[in-house]
């Protein structure tokens, strides 16, 4: 091949954006994955956080922050698990995955589509939560609090697609919506994001990373937490790192 | 020879510089530092306070052991006369321009943003002499040259049987190879930083940073490194033992780390110190940098020993981003430094920002530049090397691919038994065998979504996985589904984007003729219109090489002959087609040579000609008065069958049987003859096997 059929910077950059472009398009078509992500955790936070409880305020003054900061732990981890993680599973099933390891995509296009795409979802979902809870949720933010919040949720999904896409390395596509239920809904409850835990199973909270990014919020939102902002930090990072790792053995190993 | 040792090694020395960025933009958020006059921000950190106390206490020895290593490389490579002339322009030159360049931009900011420290007396006396700021390392490195060449001349003059040169070799590779190397490189570190006089124990080896008389600790340290990398390259080979032991020195300098770290925080004054806890404090501290040292370059030769061209860009990018990280890094301090955010979004934000400013100003004005063949020895072209890229098309005008002993196991069954093919431009090769015959195997083999256990397979000289070959082949698999909420266009328009220069969908979508189903989403699509939409993937990069497996399995007739065509249509213009099918009137229609494997064997080769005469039987029908029964006993028969009224004969010789008939029988009629068809050979061939 001669050096004009090499990929100018310009081509390799079209080709990060077309994949971006044709992956949220598939994303935004594809009602099995907005519902969960986009649609469920701004919907069951108007219905749950503002309209059911916003009346028993009155009783635990920390109520609509408690509320507020685990839906938007939904929101953050969501896009991950389903969105990246169901997909993955799905597309390594149907031989895209394999078909694209034939074509010479910019090795990290499939990636970072996928992660932008997860941006793109919780900078959405979470901006229309902090509105909602601002408005109507009786949640006081000031403009610091708000940029934290942003920064805890670019981390969480980082750790949350880190996780999605480890259980998409290995979940079959079929299994793969029932296996990411049975992993999501107990994390979600036992970390104590949704309902404070009984005294017997709050130490156990620990083992769950949907704690760490709660504790953060909980930080932010109330000024404090059971254990230290940093030490929260870095559990998710090394998560991320953890998970990864494992994610990128099994991508390379397996196919 | 050795090169891939190496490769590593330069790894270790961008880690090297690279992590002093990272040092250098964790010291705003120290607290501690603003005692000094430092800008403090007004978020601070003792977690950035153990990452500057970690990075601090290895990089500059891992350095300059490194830097002596490639400093006797260079100069045995080239002689003392190229060695000056090459170390004056690469370590002198960047001194005095970096110094004259970025120098006055570092006092610059300070002077315009600092105020004046708020108490001056508990500054403590700050040293005084000439600034050389971060790169004091290049003018050490200079005064290392000098000694070591003094050095060597008077070796020279007093060893000259090579005697003594000898037995510190000897000597060195006793040391080195025994457990005890950290204690003894560790000891006379750890005396000299004891007997250095208001010793700082937080600061380890003071950086010699101000002054050009050479500050003893660091000339002692730094010098004993440089040193021993210079003599570690003469035996080079002993770095294997930290290949094996690079975790036992990863748990000692941590856990060593960890205690100096300990020690120091519970300090009440960091100078004055009973001599106990000193000479404890500089035993532990130098013992927890050798360990470092061991432990880097045994994990570097362990895992990043191959050549990578991400990695070696990286490398070949570390001197420049370190010579030019300090005023940037500095500027984002300052900028960040009164937001009021917590350090750990402010500390990311300045590293990825000047990380990505570095390596953009090394790729936009340094790489292809003159100031790039000073830094790196060498100028790279921003054009892609064409001499590569012609020794390829001269060595495959003709070859594309080949598989060469090819085997590989899946558990207890051997799929491929040592395949040897070869597939030429311009031909279109047919895969024939039964189901498990190692078929699909190969062709994953070949497009390298397995590796095979043994031998080896290129695809335009070069590995599958390359992506230069990528983009020089394409590929219709078996059991592809691709998204369903996609229409036909985007499809195509996404493998479109992965080629330097392919077809525009629209054309893709024309030569396969399904520009009617464009906007179609994928799952609304018929079984025979999803293959023609993968075959318009498979084809829109203009690939030389296509592979189709099964490709018109589920295609009603006129799109089979559409792809037909269109495949007949692309051999004629040169490009090779290796085609796995079931059917075999597709193979006998399209295929030059056809390839018979079976368990995992290549069992015939060649021609559709070749193959047909492997089998020189004749299929004779006609109706007659004869019973099947009687003629299959006569010569030249292989078998007679009684099909409804005609009889059926399999003959291994025609004329013979034709011309006993003809007496025995003259009014035999509806005489049909036909040499035997690829599917009669493909049965016969097989048979054997099976």
């Amino acid at each position: 091949m001669n050096p004009t059929n090499l990929m100018t910077p310009q081509r390799t950059l079209h080709a990060y954006i077309t994949e971006t472009k044709y992956e949220f398009l598939r994303f935004v078509r594809s009602p099995a994955s907005v519902f969960p992500t986009l649609l469920m955790p701004i919907l069951l936070y108007a219905l749950v956080g503002i309209i059911v409880v916003g009346a028993k305020v009155a009783d635990d003054p920390q109520l609509p922050e408690f509320l507020f900061a685990a839906f938007a732990i939904f929101a953050i981890t969501s896009p991950g698990m389903y969105g990246i993680g169901q997909v993955f599973a799905i597309e390594r099933q149907s031989g895209v995955f394999t078909l694209k390891k034939t074509q010479p995509m910019p090795a990290a296009a499939y990636l970072i589509a996928k992660i932008i795409n997860a941006l793109i979802c919780v900078l959405i979902v979470m901006s229309t939560l902090i509105w909602l809870a601002i408005s109507f949720g009786n949640v006081e933010l000031n403009g610091t609090q708000i940029l934290q919040i942003f920064a805890v949720s670019l981390l969480g999904m980082a750790t949350f697609s880190a996780l999605g896409l480890w259980i998409g390395s290995w979940v079959s596509g079929s299994a793969a919506t029932g296996v990411i239920n049975l992993i999501y809904f107990p994390m979600m409850y036992l970390s104590g994001t949704f309902f404070p835990l009984p005294e017997v199973m709050a130490p156990w909270a620990v083992i769950w990373p949907t704690f760490y990014l709660n504790q953060i919020f909980f930080a932010i939102l109330l000024g404090e937490s059971a254990i230290s902002i940093e030490m929260c930090i870095a559990v998710l990072m090394g998560l991320t790192l953890l998970f990864s790792g494992l994610a990128a053995r099994n991508m390379t190993n397996k196919y | 020879m050795h090169t891939e040792r190496f490769h590593s090694l330069d790894t270790v020395r961008a880690f090297a510089l690279l992590s002093g960025i990272i040092l250098h933009a964790t010291m705003t958020f120290m607290p501690g530092m603003a005692s000094f006059g430092f800008p403090a921000d007004t978020s601070q950190s003792h977690s950035l306070q153990t990452v500057f106390y970690v990075i601090h206490l290895f990089r500059m020895t891992l350095f300059f052991v490194i830097a002596g290593f490639f400093s006797h490389l260079l100069f045995h490579k080239k002689g003392r006369a190229a060695f000056l002339k090459d170390r004056s322009k690469r370590i002198l030159a960047p001194l005095i321009i970096g110094w004259l360049f970025f120098g006055p931009m570092v006092i610059g900011i300070i002077f315009m943003t600092m105020a004046p420290p708020v108490n001056m007396q508990s500054i403590p006396a700050m040293p005084s002499g000439f600034p050389l700021a971060h790169l004091w390392f290049l003018y050490y490195l200079l005064l290392f040259y000098f000694a070591i060449l003094c050095l060597r001349s008077i070796f020279e003059k007093i060893d000259t049987a090579g005697k003594l040169k000898t037995k510190i070799d000897v000597a060195l590779k006793i040391i080195v190879t025994s457990y005890a190397s950290p204690f003894i490189f560790a000891a006379p570190i750890a005396l000299c930083l004891y007997f250095t006089p208001d010793w700082i124990l937080p600061g380890g080896i003071p950086s010699p940073d101000t002054g050009l008389s050479p500050k003893i600790p660091a000339t002692f340290c730094f010098g004993m490194a440089f040193i021993f990398g210079w003599l570690l390259h003469r035996q080079h080979q002993l770095m294997l033992v930290w290949q094996q032991r690079w975790f036992i020195h990863l748990i000692l300098s941590v856990s060593f780390t960890l205690l100096n770290f300990w020690i120091q925080q519970n300090l009440s004054d960091p100078i004055r110190v009973t001599p106990e806890i000193k000479l404890a404090y500089a035993a532990s501290y130098a013992f927890a940098i050798w360990n470092w040292v061991f432990a880097l370059i045994g994990i570097a030769l362990t895992f990043f020993s191959k050549e990578n061209s991400k990695i070696r860009y990286l490398a070949d990018a570390s001197y420049w981003m370190y010579l030019a990280h300090m005023p940037l890094i500095f500027s984002l301090q300052l900028w960040v430094l009164d937001w009021p955010t917590h350090w750990s979004i402010k500390f990311p934000f300045i590293v990825v920002t000047a990380f990505a400013i570095l390596l953009l100003s090394y790729h936009l004005l340094v790489r292809n530049t003159y100031i790039g063949e000073i830094l790196n020895g060498r100028k790279y072209s921003s054009k892609q090397t064409p001499s590569l890229i012609e020794n390829t098309n001269q060595h495959n005008t003709h070859l594309v691919a080949e598989l060469v002993d090819v085997r590989k196991h899946y558990g207890e069954t051997l799929a491929l038994n040592g395949l040897n093919l070869q597939i030429f431009s311009g031909e279109l090769l047919a895969f024939l065998g039964p189901n498990g015959a190692g078929k699909s195997t190969a062709i994953s083999c070949l497009l390298g979504l397995q590796n095979p256990d043994e031998g080896s397979v290129t695809l335009f000289g070069e590995s599958p996985q390359a992506i230069t070959a990528r983009y020089q082949y394409g590929a219709m698999l078996q059991n592809v589904d691709l998204p369903p909420e996609l229409h036909v266009r985007e499809l195509i328009d996404l493998s479109c984007s992965y080629y330097p220069s392919p077809m525009s969908a629209d054309e893709a979508m024309q030569l396969t003729n399904i520009t009617s189903i464009a906007n179609r989403s994928y799952h609304k699509l018929s079984g025979g219109q999803k293959r023609l939409v993968q075959f318009a993937i498979a084809i829109c990069g203009r690939p030389k090489l296509l592979f189709l497996d099964e490709p018109t399995v589920g295609m009603d007739i006129q799109a089979r002959e559409l792809l037909w065509a269109r495949l007949r249509q692309m051999v004629s213009e040169g490009c090779s087609i290796v085609l796995t099918t079931h059917y075999l009137e597709e193979a006998e229609a399209l295929a030059d040579r056809v390839v018979v494997l079976a368990q995992g064997k290549l069992v015939a080769l060649g021609t559709l000609d070749d193959i047909r005469t492997r089998v020189t039987q004749t299929n004779i029908r006609f109706i007659s008065q004869l019973t099947a029964e009687y003629i299959s006993q006569w010569e030249g028969v292989i078998s007679a069958k009684l099909d409804r009224d005609h009889l059926h004969i399999v003959a291994s010789d025609a004329d013979q049987v034709l011309r006993r008939l003809s007496n025995e029988d003259p009014h035999f009629r509806n005489l049909e003859i036909n040499r035997a068809g690829l599917a009669d050979a493909f049965t016969h061939i097989t048979r054997e096997f099976i």
